[in-house]
């Protein structure tokens, strides 16, 4: 490779400017710089987003999952962050802290490093349907926080969604709900709770392309290569059927792609 | 003719005259000598299109007239006369070429002669025989201009000038005001000020409309008998240096500004005469919209944007542009002046009132200029010096948009001016400048965390400063970030790009509009059922998305999708354009291994027994450098090219970088085995740096 090409970016170009949002009094909560402590500032950034990023409602009786990321900026090429001291924080619209009972599929403890090689993090927590269903009605903000970085808020609306007879309606919540509990029993390692989901809700939105590729990501996870491959190559049908851009369905090919290799281990 | 020709197309003048008798009084007659206190300004500027320019001289005097003769009819005299000259003008064609041009001087003048004072039935005449000023002059080219131009202009380097805009005829003429005598006491003085129509020739940037241009002077002076307590109101501030305007949310002033005045006399005794009354102004204070300039957004207001703080000492006037404090303690007085918009300016003057009426105006300690510039600032731009020396950018125009890194398709800019870069955003919950060395870009994230990651990634890959954490209430409905403007320069309506995630969109992400700059991106759109991806392929997704929305292009377009059908045992592939049979081909791994065994067992699986494929080509979109994220990874299979039947198994990761060549590099490479995949970039593709383009402000090519 001809790393030589290639700028990944690391900070030489910055001007600082005093109030350009660096986080230059990062402060020592949790993060040291790449040496000691005493070098640069640290520099990432913060993010959360709630179930599948598209609406702020958190029906009770679904899962609900909150992904935090830790990424790196361009300030510093190499950062250390302290995992253990991140903070997730719910407050009510009063602004009073809740004490949620998340699971933590996840867990992380201990220093990460973030660099070129490496330059974000994952923690995922979430909460059973059983648990959702004693969360009180009304609306929430949560924040992921390390040291001084505190990420964007997210808006989380707890609800009871009504009864409906669209069936567009009744089909998409189908599909986000089961998505929701596939996702959550895969960070588990829990493939049959997964594919349990899945084949639930396909017998009611059969070839539904998100959840085909969860089955298939359960089905690998299972060590179903073939069943995996299978579900990946309708899902691909679907998109190529549905898809006018052009653009490769790369949810379906990048999960297909570990698959594929152990099929035809020794042939590539 | 000199080449310096300050020519006044209408000449008017009017005198503003201080008292009413036209006789001199035995008290007059009896004065031998006296003390000339003299200011003078001019102003002019221009804002028409591409071009702008300030203008402004300022200059004061202070010295004895001794008489010529027994009579004390004539008196003469050298004052110290000192004059401060500042120009600073622009000019940009259509094509973006653009000239930037400085004037300045400091200091004393030349004077030809004595300066003259005549006594005479009718009147006084003052005449100060002093007129040429010695300047710098400079002049550089920015923006799209392909190489060094000669100064436009025929004339000689500039190396003197007629600081006096009324000097009609200053080769070899004079400055003679006639003035009536006061109705009462010793003390004479008078005001000339008018506007002139003409051109500042031979400066370029001046008169390049062929319009003349508005010059505003004014002239104040007192003569006193030469016994009179020589006096000086300072000013003086010890943040004026490194104070900038803010604000405060909600609508709230940010960090003030404190100024103090102070009364001096020349004998270094504490003066004779006590303060009556301070009278500070607030002159020219600008009315942006907004306290920034994406907030709120499409703000409509005209709101002052400076204005004195009630302190209880001051009778605060004039939409708090005027501050007066009567009989202060002492000989000082100091009073706040309040900011409610980052890119605020005005002018400060203040004016002490003596008992007895004398009155004298406030300037800092050795400057030639009255009042003070708030905030400190050079003559023509509003962006503080502090900001500009902190930032290193002190050359640059407030209307330039040089930003060079990254240098992408050689384009400048960001489509923000410095000023406006100086004036500043808000960025989730707080106030940020743009970096005007580095292009800026907003990005307003309703993908949440989703997109952080990826975010993060595009601005470290790209060199960009990307601000990710704008919200929607901090761009117009249409997405322009630097909406609120009245004076400040600008350069174009710059755009931010939304990050959204479509639920009914499976598989795939898009640029909508892409790939162009920002203006022409309706949104990117994540799929929904990003969750199924691992996180860092994820964000190298979104950052392949972001780059299309600063018109950075795949590697090529011209991959195909194939069908590998199992025809009674053996499998065919059917190609677009090819025979609806297909043709039989076989399926190998690179190291050799035949696959197809495998492959006809897979699809026995398989609805009609059949699969689509990626089917990636030389020049293709998997084309080029292999670590470049804008190259795609989906192909399975490529064609032999030692046997057109065979096609060769493949799984690839997607690149992380940003390539700067067009050349297939690993599993490209014409080294690599059993063949290079895809080769070389398409004709005009690859070498992805080379076409980043942020700025709004021009057409993005196309590929």
């Amino acid at each position: 490779m001809g790393l030589g090409l290639f700028a990944t970016g690391c900070g030489s170009e910055s001007a600082g400017t005093p109030d350009s949002g660096t986080p230059d009094d990062a402060g020592d909560g949790g993060i040291t710089s790449p040496a000691d402590g005493g070098g640069p500032p640290a520099s990432f950034v913060l993010g959360l987003v709630l179930n599948d990023g598209v609406d702020e409602r958190a029906p009770r009786g679904w899962p609900l999952v909150l992904m935090g990321i830790a990424a790196l900026t361009d300030d510093v090429p190499r950062v250390v962050l302290d995992a253990a001291s991140l903070q997730l924080s719910i407050e009510d619209d009063g602004g009073a802290f809740q004490a949620w009972a998340f699971d933590v599929p996840m867990p992380l403890d201990g220093d990460v490093v973030l660099d070129d090689a490496k330059a974000q993090f994952e923690v995922t927590w979430a909460l059973r349907g059983d648990q959702t269903e004693a969360l009180p009605l009304g609306r929430y903000t949560a924040r992921l926080s390390l040291g001084d970085q505190t990420s964007p808020p997210v808006t989380i609306e707890v609800v009871d969604l009504a009864p409906t007879s669209d069936p567009v309606e009744s089909a998409t919540r189908t599909r986000r709900r089961a998505g929701l509990e596939a996702r959550v029993a895969l960070l588990r390692a829990d493939a049959p709770a997964a594919l349990s989901a899945v084949d639930t809700a396909l017998a009611e939105v059969p070839d539904d392309v998100a959840l085909l590729v969860w089955r298939g990501k359960a089905n690998a996870a299972a060590d179903r290569v073939e069943d995996a491959l299978f579900d990946f190559d309708t899902a691909d049908a679907r998109v190529r059927a549905e898809n006018d851009s052009g653009e490769p369905a790369v949810t379906i090919s990048e999960n297909r792609r570990p698959v594929l290799e152990r099929y035809f281990q020794g042939a590539r | 003719m000199n080449a310096v020709r300050l020519v006044l197309a209408v000449w008017a003048i009017s005198v503003l005259h201080v008292g009413s008798a036209f006789a001199q009084s035995a008290e007059i007659r009896a004065v031998t000598a006296w003390r000339l206190q003299f200011t003078y300004e001019i102003t002019s500027a221009l804002r028409a299109g591409g071009q702008q320019f300030d203008y402004r001289v300022t200059a004061s005097g202070n010295g004895v007239l001794e008489p010529d003769g027994e009579g004390r009819v004539g008196f003469s005299g050298a004052p110290n006369i000192t004059v401060s000259i500042d120009y600073m003008g622009s000019a940009i064609d259509g094509q973006g070429c653009g000239l930037v041009e400085q004037l300045t001087a400091s200091g004393a003048p030349n004077c030809e002669n004595p300066t003259s004072l005549e006594l005479g039935s009718n009147g006084f005449e003052l005449d100060l025989r002093c007129h040429r000023m010695p300047v710098t002059h400079s002049f550089s080219w920015q923006g799209s201009c392909g190489e060094q131009f000669p100064y436009p202009t025929d004339g000689a380097p500039i190396v003197d000038w007629p600081w006096l805009a009324q000097d009609v005829s200053f080769d070899g003429g004079t400055v003679k005001l006639l003035f009536p005598y006061p109705a009462s006491g010793v003390s004479m003085g008078g005001r000339d000020g008018n506007q002139l129509m003409g051109f500042l020739a031979p400066l370029f940037t001046a008169i390049a409309t062929g319009t003349p241009t508005p010059l505003d002077y004014t002239f104040q002076f007192t003569l006193t008998p030469a016994e009179e307590e020589d006096l000086t109101l300072e000013i003086d501030s010890a943040s004026y240096a490194r104070w900038r305007p803010s604000a405060a949310l909600p609508n709230a002033a940010g960090a003030p500004l404190d100024v103090t005045a102070k009364l001096v006399s020349s004998t270094g005794r504490p003066p004779s005469l006590r303060i009556a009354e301070v009278i500070w102004e607030l002159k020219n204070t600008s009315r942006e919209p907004g306290i920034a300039m994406n907030f709120p957004s499409a703000a409509m207001d005209d709101e002052l944007d400076l204005r004195f703080a009630d302190d209880g000492a001051h009778v605060i006037e004039d939409d708090a542009q005027r501050a007066v404090r009567s009989n202060p303690d002492g000989f000082t007085d100091t009073v706040r002046i309040e900011p409610y918009d980052w890119g605020g300016w005005s002018q400060l003057s203040v004016t002490a009132v003596l008992q007895g009426g004398r009155r004298i105006v406030g300037k800092v300690r050795g400057a030639a200029e009255d009042g003070l510039r708030v905030p400190k600032r050079g003559a023509g731009s509003w962006v503080a010096d502090d900001w500009k020396q902190t930032t290193g950018v002190t050359g640059l125009a407030d209307a330039s948009d040089a930003d060079a890194l990254p240098a992408g398709d050689g384009t400048p800019g960001d489509g923000l001016t410095l000023y406006q870069e100086y004036r500043g955003f808000y960025v989730g919950d707080r106030h940020v400048t743009g970096d005007p060395k580095r292009k800026d870009l907003f990005v307003n994230n309703l993908a949440k965390g989703a997109a952080t990651a990826g975010i993060a990634r595009f601005g470290r890959v790209s060199g960009l400063k990307v601000h990710g954490e704008l919200t929607p209430q901090q761009m117009t409905m249409a997405r322009v970030v630097n909406g609120n403007r009245r004076d400040g320069p600008s350069v174009t309506d710059q755009h931010a790009i939304i990050i959204e995630v479509i639920a009914a969109q499976s598989g795939y992400a898009a640029a909508r509009g892409g790939p162009g700059n920002p203006k022409t991106i309706s949104s990117v759109q994540l799929m929904g059922d990003w969750a199924t991806l691992d996180g860092d392929y994820l964000s190298k997704i979104v950052a392949h998305e972001l780059f299309h929305t600063v018109n950075v292009y795949h590697h090529g377009e011209t991959d195909e999708e194939v069908t590998w059908r199992d025809a009674m045992g053996v499998l065919v592939e059917r190609r677009r354009g090819g025979p609806a049979a297909g043709a039989a081909i076989r399926v190998l791994g690179e190291n050799g291994v035949d696959a197809t065994r495998l492959m006809l067992a897979r699809l026995q699986r398989m609805p009609g027994l059949a699969e689509d494929f990626w089917l990636g080509v030389t020049g293709g979109q998997q084309s080029g450098h292999h670590d470049c994220v804008m190259r795609y990874n989906n192909a399975e299979t490529y064609v032999s090219m030692a046997s057109a039947s065979d096609r060769y198994l493949i799984t690839q990761p997607m690149g992380s970088g940003l390539c700067m060549s067009p050349d297939g590099t690993g599993p490209n490479a014409p080294a690599h085995r059993p063949q290079s995949r895809f080769g070389a970039a398409s004709a005009g593709r690859g070498s992805c740096r080379a076409q980043l383009l942020v700025t709004d402000a021009v057409a993005a090519p196309g590929r």
